[in-house]
């Protein structure tokens, strides 16, 4: 497999699941 | 070999029992919801907003997701390769964003004004006292939200006809019973809790079947070098136009604006725990997505040419491939995953659709003035729940050659009209209620203007220019506009208290 098949099949959803994980880490407004 | 027959489960006892086993629990659960649903609007409408981040995570993401991601997406993967990830990559990216910003904002501000339905929201938000926001707002989702019923009974009674061997007909209406039967019954809490049966079920569905066929072609290497040797370029994302990259990802535009997404966020008990239901529901989002792209990509190598498949229609490689991989206990549960995905978006549609007519219209409209008990009303919306599922099965009849035409711009239509000037008036206090109106009103037209002119609707998907015409025309109107004096000030409440 090539870099862009294994960004589109793995890489990308892996980014997405992160992404979420990211922001649930980060973003945070006073009282959460 | 009579292919129709081949994926037909009706002759197997273990397929049709373990389908009729799921069926039972969606009803039993709303059986038990009823007493709970039966007590006020805001439980009927909203599960009483007591509703666990898990349930809510669940709920969102399988509201939104129709047949289409079953087999839609995997029909689009068998057809196109690797570039359906684009059109799985749009509408998970924008649903994180409004689980952590947007819909925590709508569920808070929700709360605070007491709105049930987001034509509530849009009044509340601009002080509407004419009417004209709630009006212009139901009635853009019941054009949109029947037809889009409507089409749901119809992939309802297709897959039904294809899976048992009934009648189409027999299949719609088998359909819209149970649908009708566990919504009248258990509202909004039974539409949520059967929504997270139907979310395990479509994971497992979508999880299990491209597993055991890749261990069928011999292995993930075996199936790569097939669809090399097939097409070079099949595996490659990037080997579509930029265009068509930018109209699928331009999808996940809906999601900001389909009411009965929205309504998910509002009914959270704690909206801090909406931080947890993205990360929830997006892992679930993604592992159904993705489940569906590789079903598509390893049924292509199987079926080389599109004509192996039922009718030659690529639709029906997810029933087809499980029919030929799967024990017919399995069988029954991808049937039952297929229901599943209609039915959780019919319920929710069916139940905003119905929250537009009975609270919004009758309530707030109508009877404004009028003391009426909260049982009365949930009977009412019982009643209107009914309605609406006799007008959506009258309509497919009416319009049956139209319905899937209507539906390609429900989702669109709804995230133009509602997306754009949702977010605005969420986010920027300049907003005005003039500003609002022209961007419902242009969402609503361009859609359908972009979806009749052949040159404008083979360009790009439509979503994409009538989200950025709505959502240009709110700003330049609310700029144009007064800005609205008092109409912020519950927004600036929220603000100064959760913002840092």
């Amino acid at each position: 497999m090539d870099l862009a098949e294994i960004f589109g099949l793995f890489i990308l959803p892996a980014a997405i699941i992160l992404l979420s994980v990211f922001l649930f880490v980060f973003f945070k407004e006073e009282g959460d | 070999m009579d292919k129709a027959a081949e994926i037909s489960i009706q002759a197997d006892p273990s397929a049709i029992l373990s389908f009729v086993l799921y069926l039972l629990i969606i009803i039993i659960i709303g059986i038990l919801s009823a007493k709970f649903s039966s007590s006020g609007l805001s439980e009927f409408f909203l599960a009483g907003r007591k509703l666990k981040q898990f349930v809510v995570a669940l709920s969102a993401v399988v509201s939104g997701r129709s047949a289409w991601l079953l087999v839609g997406v995997t029909g689009m993967a068998f057809t196109i390769g690797a570039p359906a990830v684009w059109a799985v990559t749009g509408y998970i990216t924008a649903e994180v964003f409004m689980f952590i910003f947007a819909g925590k904002r709508l569920r808070r501000y929700t709360a605070m004004m007491d709105n049930l339905t987001v034509p509530d929201f849009f009044e509340s938000r601009f002080k509407d006292k004419s009417n004209v926001l709630r009006i212009l707002s139901v009635s853009i989702i019941l054009i949109f939200m029947i037809s889009y019923v409507a089409s749901q009974f119809e992939a309802g009674g297709k897959a039904f006809s294809t899976s048992f061997g009934v009648s189409e007909t027999s299949g719609i209406l088998v359909t819209a019973a149970i649908v009708l039967l566990y919504t009248v019954l258990g509202g909004f809490l039974a539409v949520s809790l059967t929504d997270m049966i139907q979310a395990f079920f479509m994971i497992f569905a979508l999880l299990i079947l491209p597993i055991v066929a890749i261990v069928n072609a011999g292995g993930w290497g075996e199936v790569l070098a097939i669809l090399h040797n097939f097409n070079p370029k099949f595996l490659n994302p990037f080997s579509f136009s930029a265009g068509g990259i930018i109209g699928f990802l331009g999808i996940g535009l809906g999601s900001p604006g389909n009411p009965h997404i929205l309504v998910r966020y509002m009914s959270i008990s704690d909206p801090r725990a909406l931080r947890k239901s993205c990360v929830i529901g997006t892992v679930w989002n993604v592992l159904m997505a993705w489940g569906a792209v590789f079903t598509g990509l390893v049924g292509r190598s199987f079926y080389l040419k599109p004509e192996a498949l039922p009718g030659g229609d690529p639709e029906n490689l997810f029933p087809f491939l499980a029919s030929a991989h799967l024990h017919p206990i399995l069988l029954g549960m991808i049937t039952a995953s297929i229901l599943a995905a209609i039915m959780s978006t019919a319920d929710s549609q069916l139940l905003v659709a119905s929250s537009g007519v009975t609270r919004d219209i009758f309530q707030k409209i109508l009877a404004r003035g009028r003391e009426i008990s909260e049982k009365r009303m949930v009977s009412i919306s019982r009643l209107v729940v009914f309605g609406l599922v006799i007008a959506a099965l009258v309509f497919g009849m009416i319009a049956k050659q139209y319905v899937f035409w209507l539906v390609l711009f429900a989702w669109g239509g709804l995230g133009a009209s509602f997306g754009p000037t949702l977010l605005l008036s969420l986010f920027w206090k300049r907003t005005t209620k003039a500003g609002v109106i022209s961007g419902f009103v242009s969402g609503t037209v361009v859609t359908i203007i972009w979806n009749q002119v052949a040159v404008l609707n083979n360009t790009i998907y439509h979503l994409v220019p009538a989200f950025m015409i709505s959502l240009s025309l709110t700003i330049i109107v609310s700029l144009s506009t007064s800005a609205p004096a008092q109409a912020n000030a519950e927004l600036d409440s929220i603000r100064a208290k959760y913002s840092r």
